[in-house]
Parts: C-alpha cells; structure tokens; sequence
C-alpha cells in the first residue's frame, strides 16, 4: 500500500487517502478495499461496497466476505468488473 | 487469517448488511461472511468480541441466532464444561512429572558390572537409590563412594529418563596377594622333618618346639644384610597328647577309649599307649598317649596347618 500511494503521489501529487476510498484487485483471488463505509448488497456474483466517497459494484463468481472491520473490507473470489460511481471529479 | 478462538453467529434482520455496518463502526471485525438468506447472514467473530456484538446490537432490529463456538473455541468450552477431567489430566500431569524425577531402575555396565552387589550398597549410602530422587549432588556423592572400592578407576552416572546407568571400570591388574611372612608351628613338640625352600630356618630336625613358635623366618641373608622376603617352607611335627576317658574295665573298655582319643588326635597318628587304671565298681579311668604327625607348610599353594 505505501508503494502505492508513493506512485500515486508522484503520478497526482496529492495524498491518494484523501477524499476516497481504495480498492486493491488481487487476480484470481480478490479484493482489498479501504475506507468502506458499508455494505449495500451481498451475493455469490455481486458484491456493492460503500465506500468514502463513492459506491464500487463488485461483479465475479463465488464472492464473499472475507474480512470486514476497521474500514477494511476483503472480498474473496474471483473478480471480474468492477464499477465506480459518484466520487470526486479529476 | 480466520482466528484459533472464533464464534460464529447468525444474524437475522430485513436488512442485515447493515448490522455489519454496526458491528465494523463499533470496532469488531467480521469473517467469513456468507448470506444464507436475504434476511440472514452468518458471521464470524474472534471469541473475545462476542460481548461486544451483543452489546451493540441489543436494542436494535437485528436479531442474533444461533451463537456457538468454533474452531479451537469449541473443544475449550467443551473441556470447560468438564472441570473433572481437568483435574484429572492435572493430577496425571504431575504424577508424570513426579515419577520422572524419580530413580526406576539401576543398570550397572561396564567392567565392574560383575559386582553390582557392592555398587548398589556403596550408591545406597550415597542416597541413591530405587524409588528416590537422584539430584547432582547426590550424584557425586554416589561417584565418590563408587571410585572408594577396591580396584575401581572410573566411575560414572548418567540419568536415561527414569533409568540410572552406572559405569563401573576397574583396573586391569588385580593387587598382588598378600604372602605369610614366616611359618609358625601349630603346637608343641618335636621336629621331624623340615624342607626351606625360601626364607631362613629357625630349628632344626630333632629341636622341641612349642606351640606358635617360629620354624622358618621370612627374610634371608645376602652380603651381611637381612633381607625381607616370605616364607616358602614345609615341616613336620612329632606331638604328644594324652586323653583319659572312663570306659568299662577289660579290652572292649580299652578299645573305646583308644577309639574316642584317636579321633581327638588331629593328625597322623604314629604310636599309641593306653594306661588303665581300674575303680573298683566295673569301670576304669583309661589314660591313652598317642604320639601324632602334624604336618604343616606355607606359601606352597597347599597351606596347612595340622
């Protein structure tokens, strides 16, 4: 994560953490998310996350949940699409 | 990584996504969340959070079901549940460790073993023994003991569990044996006959002697000085004994009476006298002289004496 926002520091010039949540896509096994607000909808193919900032849709086969606390959330199985909405403009 | 002690809980609301919500706002992290219906989801939580979700979600709509333990947590609330068998694998635990701290069994090795009576008593003083701890100070007392008997040059003892192996080796050659210095005679009377092969004679052929006196002497002379060595020497005595015993008077009398003293005699009988000195009432007092040969030697490998 650190590696991360040093890239994206340098790519935006801003601190990445400010104004929006994060959304790791590990392939073929998940997803991390930070600063999530809450859960909308759960289901094996569809997953809506809440997050600062946002709502991100998680489409895939045998989604669940693997850990959620402390604004992070990890989802587990296989990811195909994710969809953004709202957030800050660029 | 799902927790060793874990709870799972089934929470049962119109919209239970929210009660995760809740429990995530309230500081308590969820697992293995799976929907099993639109209204339920089942969740996983650390054992130590689980007041805490009740804390949290009392009062609310949501409703939790079918709270139990898990992984590790379920066979700890089962044990707990048992305080009997607890005790008892305590108690078992430290007859284990009681029993292990005690000496079952001794083996004596090594080239001592041959004399295992003798070890076993020299480790019994030292405290060592079966059924009794054995710490490192009773171990080198036991050493100490173990190199104090005759012949012994190394001695070692090592604890193999709840076995003492004891090392024992003696030295390779046996102590020389010790040799009677000089040859005394056994009892009063006349030498018949004596042979010297080491050692100096201290009579000769027809000298009386008495009894203890010395015949042979172990030291010679070399060169005007005495030197000590043993004596290795073979003689023969002419003794005289006199027995009286009381017997019926005649010759069946008399026979008993020489019969009784030979067997008294003690050695080679070489002449006999017998003497009767009748009472008067049938009997008489038979006084029996025998002279006797008593042979005696030393350091020939067949002492004897008489």
């Amino acid at each position: 994560m650190r590696l991360t926002e040093e890239i994206a520091g340098a790519l935006f010039g801003e601190d990445v953490a400010f104004g929006g949540g994060k959304i790791v896509l590990l392939c073929g096994r998940g997803a991390c998310f930070e600063d999530v607000k809450g859960l909308f909808s759960l289901s094996a193919e569809e997953v809506t996350v809440l997050l600062k900032g946002g709502t991100a849709t998680v489409r895939g086969e045998g989604l669940a949940v693997a850990r959620y606390g402390g604004g992070d959330l990890v989802l587990r199985g296989r990811v195909r699409q994710v969809e953004l909405e709202g957030g800050p403009r660029p | 990584m799902t927790p060793l002690f874990c709870h799972t809980a089934e929470i049962a609301a119109v919209s239970p996504l929210r009660a995760l919500a809740r429990l995530a706002a309230g500081g308590v992290c969820v697992r293995n969340v799976q929907k099993l219906s639109p209204s339920r989801l089942k969740i996983c939580v650390k054992s130590k959070d689980m007041k805490k979700v009740f804390a949290i979600l009392r009062g609310t709509c949501y409703t939790i079901e079918k709270a139990a333990p898990a992984r590790l947590s379920r066979p700890l609330s089962a044990l707990l549940r048992r305080p009997g068998l607890i005790a008892g694998a305590a108690l078992f635990a430290a007859a284990a460790c009681l029993s292990n701290a005690l000496v079952l069994r001794i083996d004596v090795r090594g080239g001592g073993a041959y004399m295992r009576g003798l070890v076993l008593e020299a480790l019994d003083g030292a405290g060592v023994r079966v059924f009794a701890p054995c710490g490192e100070e009773r171990a080198e007392a036991a050493r100490g003991a173990l190199l104090a008997l005759p012949g012994v040059v190394f001695a070692a003892l090592e604890r193999r569990g709840s076995c003492l192996v004891v090392t024992v080796e003696r030295e390779e050659e046996a102590p020389a044996p010790a040799y009677a210095r000089e040859l005394a005679a056994p009892a009063a009377g006349v030498v018949e006959e004596l042979a010297v092969l080491r050692g100096t004679a201290l009579v000769r052929e027809g000298d009386a002697v008495e009894a203890g006196q010395a015949l042979v002497a172990g030291w010679f002379e070399s060169e005007g000085q005495r030197v000590q060595t043993f004596a290795c020497a073979r003689c023969s005595l002419l003794c005289t004994r006199t027995f009286t015993a009381e017997a019926a008077a005649g010759e069946e009398g008399a026979r008993r009476a020489l019969a009784r003293a030979r067997l008294r005699a003690g050695g080679e009988v070489v002449s006999e006298e017998v003497a009767a000195a009748p009472k008067g009432d049938g009997t008489a007092v038979y006084t029996v002289t025998l002279t006797v040969r008593v042979r005696c030697s030393v350091n020939l490998g067949e002492d004897t004496k008489g």
